[in-house]
């Protein structure tokens, strides 16, 4: 999987509530009755998506954070910004212009 | 003696929130089986206490089980048709194939209070998962909720064990040392305190243990703790974002919609925030001892005094622990009752049968109030006992000291506990040996948690507060 196969931008549904502890990120989708943790990278992805973001937007956030090079980053994002669209736990935005 | 079930329904208080249930077409038996599984959080059926729902049930007969379906057959035919919940800010709709609810908010100024009326094929399994339901939408009301979780007290504190089934909360349940110490094998109440913490409450919602706690009592809930099956043992304080999603994942909400999604998720998040949570490794042959030792270490004494504890938790701790020895000691306080009995001296009552009480005979009896806080235990002597064939015995008590008479309908303007005896009524040798067991056998913080209004007036209830 590469970053050509995730195009258009992202962001968070409002439909689902998190909250933020110690770091971690906890989700509640209820309209599948599943609940989702993510871990510190995860968070940050998550954080990221507030505002509409494509995953190279996300990946270069990622690496302005952490020492690793971005095919490692990538590696990363990618399949966790799948899950996220597969679980709808973000929504397409349509493009502006 | 301890009966409060009145011919046609009943008063619960459960989780801290106080329901009544009018039943059409009940037959005696059905009542009669409420009774036997409910009477631990029964109260006595006044009018005067504060209720915050109230439903009107109409029972249709029982339709015969079908024996060519199988019980994995009914389990799956229960999963595809969920409950089906929606609420507004004025109405609850509870759904079931079989079960129907529509409550209306009653009163809008207080936090939680409903009525309304509800439909089932009489089976008692069909009211208590009625009660699952509605106080799974309640309670949250009031910023708290039900867990799917054992729930187990140490000492003076409670430990929570959420889990769903398969977990080992049943397990842990009957490792403990002390049946009256689970709360609950299966479905807990929790509710914040007001005071940043939490309790933990018994329930009639019980798994394979076959029972829970005797009294509607409730503790300070102290820990969380996650069960998972391990080569040894293991205690692992964890993070409040692993508590959450797994009390998330035990938290009963039938709902869909945003709100109360939304509602639940703040209930999660205020528990698993202000109460620390443990992972712990357990073999089958893993005492309870083990667990208990590594959180006092942890978390200090579990054995701290509980101030908060209601005068209704404690009377009604108090009938538990009458209907299992068949006595209790309490300190009078008061003087309605003076000479026979003074302020401050020490009072046994023994459960008798209401046919072997007549008029001369000093009784206990409970008397609620609309809040918890106003309930009383009071010690009168009966003037006139009316016996009822229906079952609700005609009470007429008096202070010696009081000229007024106070008349009741046992089990629905108080409740009466047992005959009351004095030191001074033991005169012989051997009275006075029983006296001496009697005391050894009532536990010593038993004694004096409770004080006996021996006064016409509401006098106070609990000492130390």
């Amino acid at each position: 999987m590469n970053v050509g196969t995730i195009e258009g931008r992202f962001k968070q549904d409002n439909g689902v509530p998190f909250r933020v502890l110690g770091g971690e990120a906890v989700l509640v989708d209820p309209r599948r009755r599943e609940v989702h943790r993510f871990n510190e990278t995860g968070t940050k992805i998550w954080e990221g998506l507030k505002h509409p973001r494509t995953v190279p937007d996300l990946i270069a956030d990622l690496a302005a954070l952490y020492p690793e090079d971005v095919a490692a980053i990538e590696a990363e994002v990618v399949p966790f910004v799948s899950s996220l669209i597969e679980f709808q736990l973000v929504v397409r935005v349509e493009d502006e212009t | 003696v301890t009966t409060s079930a009145g011919a046609k329904g009943f008063l619960l208080s459960l989780g801290g929130l106080v329901g009544r249930f009018e039943f059409t077409n009940a037959t005696p038996e059905f009542l009669d089986d409420l009774r036997r599984r409910y009477d631990p959080w029964c109260l006595p059926s006044s009018d005067l206490v504060r209720q915050n729902v109230a439903i009107r049930i109409t029972l249709t007969p029982p339709t015969p089980l079908d024996p060519s379906i199988s019980w994995e057959q009914r389990a799956k035919l229960a999963t595809e048709n969920p409950v089906s919940l929606l609420e507004s800010e004025s109405r609850i709709e509870i759904s079931r194939r079989d079960l129907s609810v529509q409550l209306d908010r009653a009163d809008k100024h207080i936090p939680c209070s409903w009525s309304g009326a509800a439909a089932f094929e009489m089976r008692v399994l069909n009211f208590d998962a009625l009660l699952r339901v509605v106080w799974s939408v309640l309670l949250p009301h009031m910023g708290g909720g039900l867990v799917h979780a054992c729930a187990v007290r140490i000492g003076q504190s409670a430990v929570l064990l959420p889990g769903q089934s398969g977990t080992g909360k049943s397990t842990f349940a009957a490792k403990m040392p002390n049946a009256d110490d689970v709360l609950s094998d299966e479905m807990t109440p929790v509710l914040p305190d007001g005071r940043g913490g939490w309790r933990a409450f018994s329930s009639p919602f019980w798994g394979d243990f076959k029972r829970a706690g005797g009294s509607l009592r409730s503790w300070p809930l102290r820990a969380v703790v996650h069960i998972e099956k391990g080569e040894k043992f293991s205690f692992t304080r964890i993070s409040s974002a692993n508590t959450l999603s797994q009390v998330l994942g035990c938290l009963l909400c039938f709902s869909v919609q945003p709100e109360n999604t939304r509602r639940n998720f703040n209930v999660a998040i205020a528990l698993a925030t202000s109460v620390p949570a443990f992972s712990v490794g357990m073999q089958l042959e893993t005492k309870p001892d083990e667990l208990f030792v590594s959180l006092s270490n942890e978390l200090g004494s579990l054995q701290t005094p509980d101030p908060l504890a209601s005068a209704r938790e404690l009377i009604s701790e108090s009938r538990w622990e009458l209907h299992k020895n068949g006595h209790h000691a309490y300190y009078a306080q008061g003087g309605s009752m003076h000479p026979h009995i003074r302020n401050g001296e020490p009072i046994f009552v023994q459960s008798v049968a209401i046919p072997e009480l007549q008029a001369g005979n000093v009784v206990l009896y409970w008397e609620p109030g609309p809040s918890p806080e106003d309930d009383r235990l009071i010690c009168h002597r009966l003037v006139l006992l009316e016996k009822s064939h229906s079952g609700n015995d005609r009470f007429y008590m008096k202070g010696d000291t009081v000229g007024r008479v106070e008349e009741f309908d046992n089990g629905i303007g108080a409740e009466v506990f047992g005959k009351v005896t004095t030191t001074r009524d033991i005169a012989s040798p051997s009275k006075e040996r029983t006296l001496g067991q009697l005391s050894r056998e009532t536990r010593a913080r038993e004694v004096g948690r409770l004080l006996v209004s021996l006064g016409s007036g509401p006098l106070s209830k609990v000492m130390g507060r």
